[in-house]
This record gives structure tokens, sequence and C-alpha cells, in this order.
């Protein structure tokens, strides 16, 4: 058995899947397992087992049968991450994920604070977008929390980018000091926070602030600790995606309406000479799932401008 | 492995430098080169490039066409003084919050100018003209907001609110405090779509972050991009490269255009190292294509063009040619390489912002050689576009397919008044992304 000559990383993969590498496992829509790959070891899941031994070698995005079905092998992404991963908190998910990072400007060679770390959710979106130069310092005041973190990132090549703290970040401030391009709260209470993340921010270069809170009544002790800390352009978003279906549309006219009702025939209707009657379907979106998650968290962001000398 | 240094922003302004001009509170933010002598406006405001040159980036007080540095101390102070109506009486209030009856606070009183339908120009004391000289004077905003709250009938008999409300308008309006800021790819989004959003094809800020998300864009991925957003999305996956991978952009024409985003960002060689253009007329040959033009003879494409034969059409040419050869070669080096990653299976994500050009038609040229497990995201402002790519690629091995839409508003956030913005530009569209899977 020889190891990959590379360590296994959601940034850097081969052509080909190796021992050691992450593998989301697609098995159907809204059902993804994360598997590290190792020889030996079988994964169970809904249509039966698939050995690793099989996984090896293959191309990621390959169609792989297992004992009662057949399942796609899919290269780790930050997205593929949040929605697969093992839960431990509520977590962020892809649409926050996204504006967050953007909101951050976070690029490759940015240094961000996090806090607190929760499952990882973000903090994998973060690292993988500063890496390879910069650094994601995540806080998070259960230790269990931080080491299941560190784990991941080691397993995910990720490592060198990130270092997890145990700590209270509203009473005893952030890990760096003077260095962050941008700071990103979700906590109980952000305002208490706010003066720290100003310090950890670099004053020569200046940086960014946001802040995740599902009640309006944190945003208003927020912002105003915002202004009290010298932040400016201080903005508070609501973000809410809306999921859609493309299925398709039955276009009755009212006399097929009148003679057969709504119930409306699956299949294509034939004619009597047994060919395909035009067909009066059309693709279309419709909004689906009908309940949908209408409110996370209210993002507010600001800046700090570097100190003028 | 070659890194880009995150780019100090310690350096300052200077000559020939794109940058972001938005007034405090301003409705619009421009972007701007910075040329010597330059008159900069924004807003009905106006001063001169000269004066930011040197000056470190950041906050400055315009005045007399001139702009100078200012502390951010001194603009939150300010910020703080329009809402003191309130903030006072809400000190006032809870000292005797316990023996308010109801209807009784202070604070929302009914004010009888409310009911005054009187214009309210005539209800100001201060002329236009006098405004319009004050200002020319170099008289600061904050003294003329002073000035026009003295001058106001109506001031004193309203509720504290309103007071706070009329400050933050006449403030806003005569606001002279400007920041001078580097191009993000966050301010050139909001800049461009608040000026024009149908030239960028609708696309939000937000959701350019979705698609970058979606398309998993990070340091060493190989990128196809196809957009007209005004190279905007390009830019912003240049920027997550970070000088490893490589952003091959489709372009009209022989050289790429209609990009400022990508021009403005004022990146460097690492990060420009990854921009690969490629001609919209390559990709539908399949292959890379000579320049049709008259010097054509001295940069084939072809390697085995005899030396010799280059060599004499190098000695004709002046030195400014020899630059514009030089340029060639490396736009047909980059394009070269650019179509190998489109056409060798060596592409990891690709990502179409389209609106005019049909998605399906980029999906046919560029799908069949994706890598496999590659992310696929388009955007469109039209849903039925994206539904007949929705069509197009479950025909094909594409899971994981999502078609969301999303609504982003900003909050209006003051103690005791927070709400949603009453009007916003609302204008988007819709992100549809799936993965490619293959048999075997």
């Amino acid at each position: 058995m020889t190891l990959a000559p590379t360590e296994p990383s959601f940034l850097a993969y081969n052509e080909r899947i190796q021992e050691g590498d992450t593998v989301i496992v697609y098995v159907t829509y809204g059902q993804m397992v994360p598997t590290v790959v190792k020889r030996g070891q079988t994964l169970m899941m809904k249509y039966g087992a698939l050995r690793h031994e099989f996984i090896i070698g293959k191309k990621w995005g390959q169609r792989l049968s297992a004992t009662a079905g057949y399942v796609y092998i899919l290269r780790p992404s930050s997205d593929l991450w949040t929605r697969s991963l093992p839960r431990r908190t509520q977590i962020l998910y892809t649409a926050d994920c996204a504006l967050i990072l953007s909101l951050l400007d976070a690029k490759p060679g940015s240094v961000i604070c996090e806090s607190g770390t929760g499952s990882g959710s973000l903090s994998h979106a973060i690292a993988l977008t500063v890496a390879p130069n910069g650094h994601l310092y995540t806080h998070d005041i259960d230790e269990t929390r931080t080491s299941k973190v560190l784990e991941e990132f080691k397993t995910h090549g990720l490592s060198s980018v990130t270092t997890a703290v145990v700590r209270n970040v509203c009473t005893s401030g952030f890990h760096v000091e003077n260095d962050a391009d941008g700071v990103f709260l979700d906590v109980p209470a952000p305002w208490e926070a706010i003066q720290f993340a100003a310090k950890s921010i670099s004053r020569k270069r200046g940086g960014r602030l946001v802040s995740f809170s599902p009640c309006l009544e944190q945003v208003q002790r927020a912002c105003l600790a915002m202004s009290a800390a010298g932040f400016i352009s201080i903005e508070t978003i609501e973000l809410v995606p809306e999921q859609k279906k493309i299925v398709n549309q039955h276009r009755q006219t009212l006399e097929e309406f009148e003679e057969i009702g709504d119930a409306y025939p699956k299949e294509r209707k034939r004619n009597a000479e047994g060919e395909v009657k035009e067909d009066s379907r059309v693709s279309t979106a419709i909004v689906f799932p009908y309940s949908q998650p209408t409110h996370t968290g209210y993002l507010t962001h600001a800046t700090l401008l570097p100190v003028l000398e | 492995m070659e890194v880009e240094s995150p780019p100090s922003t310690t350096s300052l302004i200077q000559a020939g430098e794109y940058l972001i001009v938005q007034k405090i509170d301003g409705e619009q933010s421009r972007i701007v080169r910075f040329t010597p002598k330059q008159k900069i406006l924004i807003e009905k405001l106006k001063f001169t490039s000269d004066s930011a040159f040197g000056k470190p980036h950041g906050l400055f007080e315009v005045s007399n066409n001139q702009c100078f540095p200012m502390s951010v101390d001194r603009l939150i102070e300010e910020l703080q003084l329009q809402e003191a109506p309130v903030a006072t009486t809400l000190l006032d209030s809870e000292v005797v919050l316990s023996e308010i009856v109801e209807a009784s606070d202070p604070r929302v009183v009914i004010a009888p100018s409310a009911l005054k339908l009187e214009p309210e120009q005539k209800r100001q004391k201060l002329e236009m003209d006098a405004v319009l000289e004050m200002k020319k004077q170099g008289v600061s905003g904050q003294e003329v907001v002073a000035k026009l709250v003295e001058g106001s009938a109506s001031f004193q008999t309203r509720t504290v609110f309103s007071q706070s409300k009329y400050i933050k308008r006449k403030a806003k309006k005569h606001s002279d405090r400007v920041l001078i800021l580097r191009p993000t790819i966050r301010l050139l989004a909001k800049a461009y779509y608040l000026k024009d959003p149908d030239r960028l094809a609708m696309l939000r800020a937000d959701q350019l972050a979705l698609i970058l998300q979606m398309a998993g864009v990070h340091h060493g991925k190989n990128v196809l991009v196809f957009e007209q957003t005004l190279g905007l999305i390009t830019s912003a996956v240049m920027e997550r490269l970070g000088g490893k991978g490589a952003c091959v952009h489709f372009h009209r024409g022989a050289v790429a255009q209609s990009i400022p985003c990508v021009h403005s960002m004022n990146y460097n060689e690492s990060t420009l190292s990854t921009f690969l253009p490629v001609r919209i007329k390559c990709l539908l040959a399949g292959k890379q294509l000579p320049y049709e033009n008259n010097r054509k003879a001295c940069n084939e494409e072809e390697e085995n063009g005899d030396k010799i034969k280059e060599v004499k059409c190098e000695e004709n040419v002046e030195d400014q040619d020899l630059e514009a050869l030089a340029r060639r070669n490396d736009r047909l080096d980059r394009e070269r390489r650019g179509l190998e990653m489109t056409f060798e299976g060596k592409a990891h994500a690709l990502i179409i912002g389209s609106r005019t050009v049909d998605p399906v038609n980029v999906l046919e040229l560029v799908y069949p050689t994706l890598a496999p497990s590659a992310s696929i995201v388009i955007y469109s402002p039209h849903q039925n576009t994206l539904v007949s790519c929705y069509d197009w690629l479950s025909k094909r091995q594409t899971i994981n397919l999502v078609l969301t839409d999303q609504m982003c508003r900003v909050m209006q956030v003051l103690p005791d008044r927070t709400h949603p913005l009453m009007a916003q530009h609302v204008a988007g569209g819709h992100v549809l992304s799936g993965i490619k899977v293959v048999d075997q």
C-alpha cells in the first residue's frame, strides 16, 4: 500500500482519486455523503454497500455501481461540503457563505478572523478562498468544535492556512491583533466583540467587518457599537434565497378541461395511427420546495479605514 | 509555487490609478482613472485629481475644488449629531419611562406642521442663492445644514424623529465628504449595478458572490468564463485565482474588449498571468486561427514557419511594431493555452453570465470537453433562458441541478426606526448550477 504522493487536499487534486482523498459520494439529490477513501473500508448508504477499493483510481465525477444502485463520486468543494458536512451546530448555508466572502473582500492572501467556528461550514469556505498565502483564524468557546474542525482541516489539506483557537472573543478578543483584513462575527452579543474586531484589523491596511445576527435587536446594538468603534459605511442587508424546480406545465384547452378535467394524462397522447400527438406541455419553473427558509440572519457589514499617520 | 503577496494598501494615491469615488451616504459611486489635472465629479461635488495624489486612500473633505484627508472620528461625530434630537429625548424619556402614560411619549406627538399643507420652499427662509453663495465661499456642508435648520420655520414643530430625518436629508444633500478607495470586486459590482444594471445583465453583487461560490473558484482552478457583464465575472474569477490556475475568457473580435472591470482592478503581473483570452472565432472553429491582417506573415501560429522569414520580417518593422508583435505573440500563447484548457478536459468549472447570447449555444461548444465533476454555473436575467439550459443539461449527465433566485434588500437601522428601505434597486437574475458526471 502506498500513500498518495501529495497531501490530499480540497485545493489541489489529481485527475484520479487516491487513498486519503475526501470524496463526496452523491447518492440522490439532497443526499450526499463525504468520506475519506481508505482501503478495507466500506460505505453503507441507501443504495447498499460501496467498497473503498472500488473508488481508488477512478476518475472524479464518475458513476460507480454499489450493491443496490449507483452513485457518483464528486470532487469536494466548499458548496458540497456545506451541503454534506457532519453538523454539530446550526450552520451557514451556501448563499450566506458566498455573500459573507464577498462582503469580507476575501481573496487569496487575506487574513480573516472568524467567531464562532460552529460546524466549520463557513470556515471551509474562507480557508479555501484565502489559500495558499492567506490565513483563517477561527475562534469558538467550545473546545470540541475547534478540535473537530482542526481535524477536518488536516484531512482536507487546509492545515497550513488555518488556526483554530478556543476563546471567547466577546471578552478576550481575537487571536490576531493589528493584522486582519477581515473579521466575521456570528455570536449572540456581537456588540461586545466589535471593539476587539477593530483591534484585530490591521491599522495600516484597514479592513472589513461582517456580523451575522438573526434578530433586529442585535443588529441595532451592533450598528451603534460599530459606529462607536470607528467603522464607516455600515449597512445591513437581508438575503432570502428562493429555490425553484423545473416542471412540465400543462396547457389545456377549455375543451380538454371539459372532457377530462384537470387530471392531465401523464403519457403523451397518440392518435389513431399511433403517432405522438403534438405535446402541449412546456418546461417552466415553479417555486419548490413549497416551504423554504425565509430568514437566516441579517448581515451587517462595515469598513475600518487605515489609520492616518 | 508562484503566489501573489497581499496587495499593500498602505501606498498612496498615484496618478494613473483607477479609484472608486463615493460620497458618504451617497447614492452612487464612480470608477475613475485619476489622471493629472482631472476634474473629479461626484453627485455635484467637484475636486481636482491633483489634490488627492500622494495622500492615503480613505476619507476626504472637499472644499474649494480641493480634497483634504479627514479623520474618521470627526465624521462619526458629525453623524452622531444628526441623531442628536432623538438621542437627547431618548435620554430624557428613559428617566420618566415608568411614569409615562400611554401615548404621551414626547417623541411621537403629531407635529402641527404635518397638518399645514404649505410647500417646503415657503417654510425655508434661506434662499437657494444664499446656499450656493455659502458653498462658493467654502462653507462646510455641516454649517450649511445648521443654517438650513435655523431657517426652517417648521423645524421646531416637528417630532424629534422628523427633526433627525430632516437633518439627515439635508446633510446627505450638502455632504462634502467623499471616500476615495481602491477598487474591490464588491465596490465595482455595486458601482456598475447602480449606474446601469442592464449593461451588467442585472447582475447583483450578491448573485455574483453566489456564482463564484457555486463554481468553487479558488487558487489553482481552471475556469472557463463566457460573460456579458463588462468583465465583472472574469475579474472576480481572476482575483480568486490568486495567480495560479486559469480564467479562460471568450471574447468577440481580435482582442478582449469591453471589460472595464478587469482593467480597473489595478492587477499585478501574477494575477494577470491567469487571464487567458480566447477569440470566439477560435472557439467556434474548435482550433486556434491565425490573425487576419497584413502582418499575418510574421506570426503564423505554427512554430515551423521558417525562422529566416520571421527574422526578415522583424528587420523591416519599427520598434513600435516589434512591441505590437510581442503583445500579439503573448496573446496567441495565452489563447493556445486557453483552447487547450477548453478542449482537452482541463477545465474544472464553467461560468456563463449571459445577457443576449443563448447559454445553450455556449454549452454545446464547451460542455463535452469539461472535466468530469466540473461545476457549471449559468446566470441569466431571464428565467426561461435557464429553463432551456436545464432541459439541455438534464438530458446530458448533469447532476445536482439547482435553479435559484434570491432577494437581497438593505435595511434602515436606527434606534426605534428599523425597517427595510422603502424602495431600492431590485433588478436581478437567476442562477442555475449543476455538476457534470460521466459513466465510466
